[in-house]
């Protein structure tokens, strides 16, 4: 029984490759207009872009829950304070966020909402960057003028 | 100590599960007052209430609510944790029998903080007269208007709940072992981060907040910020992170005293005080010899300690491993520890969901070496053995994914530290446990339900 259901399958595995290596071939075949009718390449680089940009934005409010929790019980002053499981790394450059560390975030003014405490190292292809507020759930995305006018908070090493 | 209750103020009146009796008392005013506010004032409000998780972990409120995308399209869910399977425990189940609105009226107001769109009761299984006053509760709302769209005309402000059945095990009470359980999986505890509000139930933001914690919601809303905030214990000046204990708390007293039963108290009462002016004192005229101050996981304290106030820092100070779900366990003086602790070991190894090895290897030595000591045939090896589980294996020590293992190694560590004349004593002269070997049957779940 189990012997003629392979043969069976491969029957149909032929015939599926058969059909599919005829379509390829012919010029004006769905499979072929679908393959025209794809995105520009700049636009596929624009989704990937921003799915980067949502993944990094994810990883930053990770980073600010599991630095709010660490600091409740005391000064967070490194990578290891955060638990290993943080992903310390931005998916776009591959570069490992700036975070400023020994930051007291459950006793800052105003809840620290507008200071800097974490960000991506380099700028994206528009000259702006994912960043973490200080107030640890706050995650926003800042040109590079807003970036470079962001006051930090202060940490203490 | 002279205190009006106020989560349990309906417990015991009839018909306190209809919205009739909870409208006619007050209720869902605390919703009216949140839907004047904007969602994120309501957090605001729930955070300077300075209210901490009821469910074990002691972690702010508000906090937590404010970890939630505030950006995200949506949707955004409500998980409330009512799976309630820490030992002793039962405050929960008294709240959602007796009170359901009071209940849902948090689960809505939060939702509405959250942002929330859908909220999932997930209730233990074991629980069943709960579920069907829920499901009776939940159906009046949405006939009253309370639940659905645009509720108490409120436009845009739409949320539907629903309740599910728990699957039975200790672990669905984790905050992710249950989000997986709700999504049709194996309860196995998610690596964090992500974090539940980035990355909760089906992948969207997802908020988990225990029965009790939503049922002070209502409070703090229907009574202020300020009336919160005058019960409870204010935050240590010496230790400036300490967040206080505040508002009112529900403690689940049982074991070896005259009137065991749920007391609602401001926090910070002591031990001693719970026990003695509530709960009758020890039975049989006995003296205490341990206390369990907040749920199996939490480790014990001494005869010596029970002055220790029952708040978030209290239990800490005096070794154990928080105030956990403040359901206190009495042991009088004619218990053995070590029946006690075989029990606890018992529990733990059980309930181990088996995915991180320390805690599935490590719970179950740690029985069987017990079994040993229960037999006679323990050694003074053993008990360093014991010791040395209890400090490899859990969160704390890095070794695990969830609390479970933590959970388990804390009453060895404090059994083994406070009692260990007891167990020295056993091991050098082979005592048998006078119970046996099969003194703590499990029940099944045909005679639970």
């Amino acid at each position: 029984m189990t012997i003629l259901r392979y043969i069976l399958w491969l029957i149909l595995l032929a015939l599926v490759g058969c059909s599919s290596k005829e379509s390829s071939t012919a010029p004006d075949t769905p499979a072929k207009q679908k393959v025209d009718n794809q995105p520009p390449q700049s636009i596929i680089g624009k989704m990937r872009e921003t799915q980067m940009r949502l993944v990094s934005q994810n990883n930053l409010r990770n980073i600010g829950i599991a630095y709010m929790i660490a600091a409740q019980t005391g000064p967070v002053m490194g990578p290891a304070d955060l638990g290993s499981d943080v992903k310390l790394v931005c998916p776009r450059d591959n570069q490992p966020y700036e975070i400023i560390w020994g930051v007291d975030v459950t006793r800052l003014p105003s809840g620290g909402r507008h200071l800097l405490l974490a960000w991506e190292k380099t700028p994206d292809a528009d000259g702006g960057r994912c960043v973490l507020m200080a107030d640890c759930t706050t995650v926003s995305y800042m040109t590079a003028q807003e970036f470079a006018t962001a006051p930090r908070a202060h940490g203490r090493r | 100590m002279s205190y009006e209750p106020v989560l349990l103020k309906h417990v015991g009146c009839p018909d306190s599960q209809t919205l009739d009796y909870y409208c006619r008392h007050g209720g869902y005013r605390g919703l009216r007052n949140a839907l004047e506010m904007s969602p994120s004032e309501v957090v605001e409000m729930v955070k300077a209430s300075g209210l901490r998780g009821r469910g074990g972990a002691g972690f702010p409120t508000g906090l937590k609510w404010s970890f939630l995308p505030k950006d995200h399209p949506g949707p955004i869910y409500m998980c409330v944790n009512a799976d309630e399977s820490e030992p002793g425990t039962f405050n929960n189940r008294i709240l959602m029998e007796n009170d359901p609105h009071q209940v849902l009226e948090g689960i809505i107001i939060s939702c509405y903080a959250t942002r929330a769109t859908t909220a999932y009761i997930y209730i233990r299984y074991e629980y069943g007269r709960c579920y069907r006053v829920l499901e009776k509760a939940i159906s009046e709302c949405y006939a009253a208007g309370y639940l659905g769209k645009n509720i108490l005309g409120k436009s845009g402000f739409d949320l539907d709940v629903y309740l599910h059945r728990g699957a039975g095990a200790y672990i669905c009470g984790e905050e992710t072992g249950l989000i997986e359980s709700l999504e049709g999986k194996r309860a196995w505890p998610r690596i964090k981060p992500p974090f539940p509000a980035v990355e909760g139930a089906f992948r969207k933001p997802t908020v988990v907040n225990n029965i009790e914690t939503l049922a002070c919601v209502t409070h703090i809303l229907a009574r202020g910020v300020d009336w919160f905030k005058s019960l409870g214990v204010p935050p240590d000046p010496k230790n400036p992170r300490d967040l206080g204990s505040y508002g009112p708390k529900l403690y689940c007293v049982s074991g070896h005293v005259e009137r065991p039963g749920c007391y609602e108290l401001p926090l910070g009462i002591t031990a001693k005080q719970l026990i003695e002016e509530y709960a009758g004192g020890v039975w049989k005229a006995r003296r205490a010899k341990a206390v369990i101050p907040g749920g199996l996981s939490m480790g014990f304290l001494s005869a010596s300690e029970l002055d220790t106030p029952l708040d978030f820092n209290g239990p800490v100070k005096a070794g154990c491993l928080g105030l956990g779900t403040a359901a206190v366990i009495v042991i009088d003086d004619e218990t053995s520890m070590i029946d006690v602790l075989y029990n606890s070991c018992r529990f733990f190894a059980h309930e181990s969901c088996g995915q991180c090895t320390p805690c599935r290897e490590g719970t179950a030595w740690s029985v069987k070496i017990l079994e040993r000591i229960r037999r006679g045939k323990g050694t003074r090896d053993d008990l360093d053995i014991l010791l040395e589980i209890a400090n490899g294996i859990g969160i704390i020590p890095g070794t695990t994914i969830c609390g479970l293992a933590d959970g388990a190694a804390w009453p060895i560590k404090t059994a083994l530290t406070k009692f260990r004349e007891e167990f020295e004593d056993a091991v050098r002269k082979g005592v048998k446990s006078k119970l046996g070997q099969q003194s703590f049957s499990v029940a099944t779940r045909s005679e639970i339900l």
